[in-house]
């Protein structure tokens, strides 16, 4: 499939998906691409996927697709869309995806990559040690909640994790919500979730999920990454990417299968079954984001544990504290959310659902939404590339505002199916040849190395371009890898 | 001869799984999702659960059954390797007795974890056989 004559280019790296693509599409699609990304989609359906979101009722705007957009299940990954709160607008389970607030943490040191390197495999070892993915257990990690005490996970987030002593308040100014999103209820999430995601609190997950260890490697915006404590090449700098577990999983598939019956009795009907979509303001509607809020929430006390996980693991291999290493956090952003915000629509301020699956929020300067320290620069955006590429530091600008609801990329975005990549990869020592790049990897084993091995993904450099040119978030350093820990 | 494959998807997993009959293609689809996240060779069936699903048309019976198990296998470390299915309530509901044992990290690898059977791309297919094909986000 040539999607380069499907769609019409608009310029500046802004590709239009027409309304009459698909019959029954309320909104074209806006795809942030190039013509050689656009190319490389093929017989890809992530724009198929586009089209399908297309047909939400209550959306506005348009269908948007990030530069690292590929195929999903419902939504597209690399997906935004946003419906209207007040009238017929739907939020939609798969509109957030599984893993209910899957998201990014950084941290930064002032180590510098000349410290590290003599002891970069102890430090290794010593992260997959301490920071459970929960893969080989099952799932489960080390912490013990006391019954009841889940709930108080699932109000509190981020900040109930640090009251137990993972972490420092300061990391909570700099989280997404501060670590909690209001209007999240216990209840609503139900005795499943709890039960299958509580023993998993404080765990990475498998797929690509990981921790891992970076240097600056070219700073952009000095003025910018100064204000985020990122001074110079070199720097060593952590990077977590992980969600909600199975706690998040299990709230999207009780709902999903609740909003699947539902929507058909408020006459929804969408061309993907995992689109099903409720109105935001039915029973079902306020359930699951009620839901989604608490499965939110437990996304950020799990980062935050993690995270005090990375700095006592530093302590013990550097025997200094972290305090005097400089283990501050810059941010932690969420890429797989529904949010509720206000925006400009034909110059009217408009309440909106904005669903952001694979999709970062990239708010920018001025913004009330984001920490006062970042209020000069614009909202930090936190975009992992593969293990042996690079990951990006990048702010929020005011263009995004009007183009994509406030976002930007989350990531490479994938190019090779997991099997596919195990296929092309046979026979490689994977472990080794990124240790021939300076690369330290530790896994649960070959396959997931494999499935995660920079073939199976976009080049990050030219999503991150795209993003740039398009006006969605401007960059500000690149992060080079020095050792990854995966599930 | 194995009755089920794991399939290329961009982002996540396709299992595609054939039987002579829906109970036995809904047996090899779990078997298949199993094979993703462990190595089954190092497991036996030594012990069992029993699984019922209700649903409201086939296609979310596989969805059902799938994500049933998998609540399952997260809650209780339950690993199941054999699937004996029986169909109820005219093919939307199935009973099951799941062969298999309880976790045991120092004798099962664990390979993965799965997060979710969906809708997106289910397709069943009968002629002569019935074949069954899911994706899983992992």
């Amino acid at each position: 499939m040539d999607w380069t004559t499907i769609l019409k280019d608009q310029g500046n790296c802004r590709w239009e998906l027409p309304k009459d693509y698909l019959a029954g599409m309320r909104v074209p699609g806006l795809v942030f691409t190039d013509e050689a990304m656009l190319r490389q989609m093929g017989d890809e359906q992530a724009i198929q996927q586009v089209a399908n979101v297309a047909f939400l009722p209550g959306i506005i705007g348009y269908s948007i697709a990030m530069p690292d957009i590929h195929w999903g299940y419902g939504f597209p990954i690399g997906g935004v869309a946003a419906t209207r709160v007040d009238g017929d607008g739907v939020v939609s389970p798969g509109g957030v995806g599984f893993d209910i607030n899957c998201g990014v943490r950084m941290l930064r040191t002032n180590l510098l990559e000349s410290d590290v390197r003599p002891k970069l495999r102890d430090l290794i070892a010593t992260l997959f040690r301490e920071v459970p993915t929960g893969v080989a257990e099952s799932g489960r990690g080390r912490i013990r909640l006391k019954p009841d005490e889940v709930n108080r996970v699932l109000v509190e987030g981020g900040p109930w994790a640090v009251k137990q002593g993972m972490g420092h308040a300061d990391d909570l100014e700099v989280t997404e919500e501060q670590g909690r999103i209001a209007d999240a209820d216990p209840d609503a999430v139900g005795e499943r979730p709890k039960k299958r995601g509580a023993p998993q609190l404080g765990t990475l997950g498998s797929g690509n999920h990981f921790l891992e260890v970076q240097a600056v490697d070219e700073i952009f915006d000095l003025d910018a990454a100064v204000v985020m404590g990122i001074r110079e090449v070199g720097q060593v700098t952590v990077m977590v990417h992980c969600g909600s577990r199975g706690l998040g999983h299990q709230v999207c598939t009780d709902y999903l299968k609740t909003i699947e019956r539902a929507g058909h009795t408020y006459g929804i009907e969408l061309p993907d079954r995992q689109l099903a979509s409720v109105p935001i303001a039915s029973d079902e509607g306020r359930g699951y984001f009620a839901a989604m809020r608490a499965a939110a929430n437990f996304a950020w006390a799990n980062r935050q544990a993690i995270a005090h996980w990375t700095r006592m693991s530093f302590e013990q291999v550097f025997r200094r504290s972290w305090e005097d290493m400089g283990i501050w956090q810059v941010y932690d952003v969420s890429h797989n959310m529904a949010k509720i915000e206000e925006h400009l629509v034909d110059g009217v301020k408009t309440r909106l659902c904005v669903h952001r699956k694979g999709a970062t929020r990239s708010f920018p300067p001025g913004s009330p939404d984001i920490p006062a320290r970042y209020r000069r620069i614009g909202q930090p955006v936190l975009i992992p590339g593969d293990m042996g590429r690079a990951s990006y530091l990048a702010v929020g600008v005011p263009s995004a505002m009007a183009l994509s609801w406030g976002s930007a990329c989350h990531g490479a975005g994938r190019l090779e199916s997991r099997t596919s990549a195990k296929k092309l990869l046979k026979g490689h020592d994977i472990k080794a040849e990124l240790e021939q790049q300076g690369i330290i990897a530790m896994a649960q084993g070959w396959a997931s190395l494999a499935e995660e091995a920079s073939l199976a993904y976009k080049d990050i450099a030219d999503v991150v371009r795209v993003c740039d040119t398009a006006g969605l978030c401007r960059r500000v350093a690149r992060l080079r890898p020095l050792g990854v820990i995966k599930g | 001869m194995t009755a089920f494959e794991l399939r290329s998807h961009t982002a996540d997993l396709a299992v595609f799984a054939a039987g002579a009959g829906f109970a036995e293609a809904l047996a090899e689809v779990a078997r298949g999702m199993f094979s993703y996240i462990a190595d089954l060779d190092t497991v036996s069936a030594r012990g069992h659960i029993e699984v019922e699903v209700d649903s409201t048309d086939p296609e979310a019976l596989v969805v059902d059954w799938l994500n049933e198990l998998l609540y399952r296998y997260e809650t209780e470390r339950f690993l199941p390797i054999e699937f004996n299915v029986s169909l109820d309530n005219q093919g939307m509901g199935l009973k099951a007795r799941c062969l298999g044992e309880t976790v045991d990290p120092s004798r099962h690898r664990i390979k993965a974890v799965v997060k979710a059977a969906t809708y997106h791309g289910l397709r069943i297919v009968h002629n002569g056989r019935w074949e069954i094909t899911v994706v899983l986000d992992v």
